[in-house]
């Protein structure tokens, strides 16, 4: 069944002409579909590849002795079960992070541990297969890498890592989703450098348009700051906030307007995308797209990397330019909710407790939330000025993921799964707060949580930034700006 | 059967101690080795200590479980561990033996510890037992050897208890006896090649997790060269 989906569509795409769109293939649950799109998965001998990629990337990375250790250690004590939303929708055991982690800890133990080795030796069997590969291949992309099950292993076993290894090495003989891997394609080597294919006279006309529109709505005449060097931040947003999250945009800007601080950032225009899908899906890419931040924030002599309201754009940067930048002499990393923060912790913000009124709740973003590195920062910004403010349970570093993670929100494709399955339990935790705004800093999950009310008749329920509600709510008549 | 008995109380146990021991040395060799390898490597040398000794103590002691879904197997699990911890360690009979063939001794935990430790470890192997039948995610997950091992470490116990009270035992002593120097010695033998090498690695399983996360600058390029792609688009 999974050989079926991923090598079919993979099939499709690699016809050149193949761009009509097939319906998507169903699990055995019967609601979802699950196959995404490949380009032009390898045509060769599969296995002898997918041996070939594994060996290579034990050698050069910091995996070997990580997937060793998992190898002896893994208990089996579906401990992860009951922490992983996509199994508690599905009830399908090959759900279960531990089955799916094990899928690639076999390979390894089969092939590359002396056991397993002598095993295969003396039975004459390889125990890859095709088909092993198509399983994987499906049951990795079934996984939001939200990380929550890794609380859960006794043993430590972090399943979202696994679950990126082994995209990582089915990346490398190009089975990704063809979605993840063409807007990673335009960033790096296209001619507009952003996942969004946004050139930069699109880009400088939609600071105009977003200043216009703060002029009209606030009276108030700002500039975004384009190039400007020296600043402290150079700003990196997802990208796709230029065409799809114009409030959350217009409220960074404020936000640094209201508190006097214009001066302290910048949006460069010779790189201007926060999204990394390397994270998801491949470490080549992840480190190509770390060094184009760090490049143009050293060009443009800022001190600081600063990443809009998106979960993984903020992680990725905050592991990677660290990883990728020079360690200890890395570019420090932000995230604009904890600049917000800092800005309303100084008194510099005024926020009009009169404006949101209705009933605010706050999503957690797994890839800033699951470490615990952004937490409280927001809840401190939202209770200063939303009097309904209610959580969600569980929430912070326990949170449900929006069922977009991992990239599959990108996949249109299997947005029956994302909304169906993965992001059943966020639907329901949605409804049980009643809460209209429900505030999302990351533009992963602002899409999917939108789509996820859509489809699951959650009417009446606005999915906003965070900044989004903090650019109603300033105050700026000491600024000239409307009351 | 008494030359069952004499390899049992004498050659087989010096091997069982011997595999132990040397594959114990082995695992934790190989990963101070990898440790410091992988730490080297990793562009970013920062690790967070503090946070990775609450995650593993949060599993020692496993507090937080408590409010987890799998409360009952939590707190079998941990009372299990606590037992097979201390009691082949502690217990006065163990000792004395050990005093007998090499000269060390330290002190023993008191009989009735002992023995409550003994049961409350049977019962929190039933308990996981019962998980591992019941429970659909362990069960699906379940092999052969998940379940051998319970085995073996249910008989290990049960015919320790009845060496340690001759007077309730069914069977023959010697029998007995045999049964528990057997089954004891196989968990020794297979502890550094099974799932139980989980075991020696607990200390480190952290700290492996965290390098795993520190990448390897230029790492993605070098597999692309080696894969013979180097130079390609994406």
């Amino acid at each position: 069944m999974g050989n079926e989906t991923v090598a079919n569509s993979g099939a499709e795409a690699a016809k050149p002409a193949a761009k009509t769109q097939a319906t998507p293939k169903l699990l055995p649950h019967q609601i979802l579909g699950t196959s995404y799109y490949l380009e032009h998965p390898y045509q060769g001998d599969k296995v002898k590849r997918f041996l070939e990629i594994f060996a290579a990337v034990l050698k050069h990375t910091n995996y070997g002795h990580l997937v060793d250790t998992y190898a002896r250690v893994g208990a089996k004590c579906a401990n992860c079960a009951v922490a992983c939303q996509i199994y508690l929708a599905t009830n399908d055991p090959k759900d279960i992070p531990c089955y799916r982690t094990n899928l690639l800890l076999e390979i390894y133990r089969r092939h590359f541990t002396f056991r397993g080795v002598l095993q295969s030796k003396v039975t004459g069997e390889v125990y890859l297969t095709d088909e092993k590969i198509s399983e994987l291949a499906e049951s990795v992309y079934h996984c939001t890498g939200c990380r929550r099950c890794s609380f859960e292993c006794p043993m430590g076993i972090d399943h979202g890592l696994m679950t990126h290894l082994s995209r990582y090495i089915l990346s490398e003989m190009d089975i990704a989703p063809k979605a993840l891997v063409v807007a990673t394609r335009e960033q790096l080597e296209g001619k507009t450098g952003n996942t969004s294919a946004i050139p930069v006279p699109a880009l400088l006309d939609t600071l105009e348009f977003l200043a216009d529109d703060i002029k009209d709505e606030k009276g108030i005449e700002l500039q975004f700051p384009v190039d400007k060097e020296g600043r402290e931040f150079v700003f990196f947003p997802a990208v796709s906030d230029y065409l799809l999250e114009a409030e959350t945009l217009k409220g960074i800007a404020l936000t640094f307007y209201a508190a006097g601080e214009e001066d302290r950032w910048t949006i460069g225009t010779g790189y201007y995308d926060g999204i990394n899908y390397g994270l998801f899906y491949s470490d080549w890419c992840a480190e190509r797209i770390i060094s184009k931040e760090i490049a143009e924030t050293k060009r443009l002599k800022g001190r600081k990397i600063l990443i809009g309201e998106c979960g993984h754009a903020s992680r990725s940067a905050k592991v990677f330019v660290p990883s990728f930048g020079g360690g200890k002499n890395a570019l420090p990393v932000m995230n604009i909710m904890e600049v917000t923060l800092d800005m309303l912790r100084r008194g510099k913000l005024k926020l009009d407790p009169n404006v949101i009124t209705e009933r605010v709740t706050y999503h957690d973003p797994c890839n800033i939330a699951r470490s615990g590195w952004i937490v409280d920062q927001p809840r401190e910004i939202l209770r200063a000025f939303c009097k309904n403010y209610v959580d969600m349970e569980p929430k912070g570093e326990k949170n449900y993921c929006c069922g977009g993670g991992g990239g599959t929100v990108s996949i249109d494709e299997v947005r029956s799964y994302r909304t169906g399955v993965t992001g059943k339990l966020k639907a329901e935790q949605i409804r049980r707060t009643g809460a209209k705004y429900v505030v999302a800093p990351c533009a992963n999950c602002k899409k999917q949580l939108r789509e996820v009310c859509e489809d699951n008749d959650l009417k009446g329920v606005e999915v906003v930034g965070l900044h989004d509600l903090i650019y109603k709510a300033l105050i700026l008549d000491n600024k000239g700006g409307k009351p | 059967m008494n030359t069952a008995f004499y390899l049992a109380r004498g050659p087989f146990l010096y091997l069982a101690f011997a595999v132990l021991i040397l594959g114990a040395l082995r695992q934790w060799g190989l990963t101070i080795a990898e440790v410091i390898r992988a730490y080297r490597v990793a562009g970013d040398q920062k690790i967070p200590w503090q946070w990775m000794f609450k995650k593993s103590l949060g599993w020692i002691v496993p507090v937080n479980a408590l409010r987890g879904a799998r409360v009952l197997f939590t707190i079998a699990s941990a009372v299990f561990h606590v037992g097979m911890l201390l009691v082949p360690l502690f217990l006065a009979g163990h000792i004395a033996l050990v005093k007998k063939g090499i000269g060390l001794a330290w002190p023993a935990l008191p009989a009735a510890a002992a023995d409550g430790l003994t049961i409350a470890a049977l019962a929190g192997l039933g308990v996981i037992l019962l998980y591992r039948l019941l429970d659909k995610a362990a069960r699906f997950l379940s092999t052969a050897q998940d379940y051998a091992l319970l085995a073996l470490c249910i008989v290990a116990f049960v015919s320790g208890y009845f060496v340690a009270h001759p007077a309730q035992n069914p069977l023959p002593f010697n029998l007995m006896y045999l049964f528990h120097l057997l089954s004891a010695e196989l968990i020794l033998i297979v502890l550094p090649f099974s799932k139980l090498c989980h075991a020696l690695l607990f200390p480190s399983t952290r700290i492996v997790w965290e390098l795993g996360w520190h990448f390897v600058p230029g790492g993605g390029d070098k597999v692309r060269v080696a894969l013979g792609k180097a130079g390609e688009p994406v």
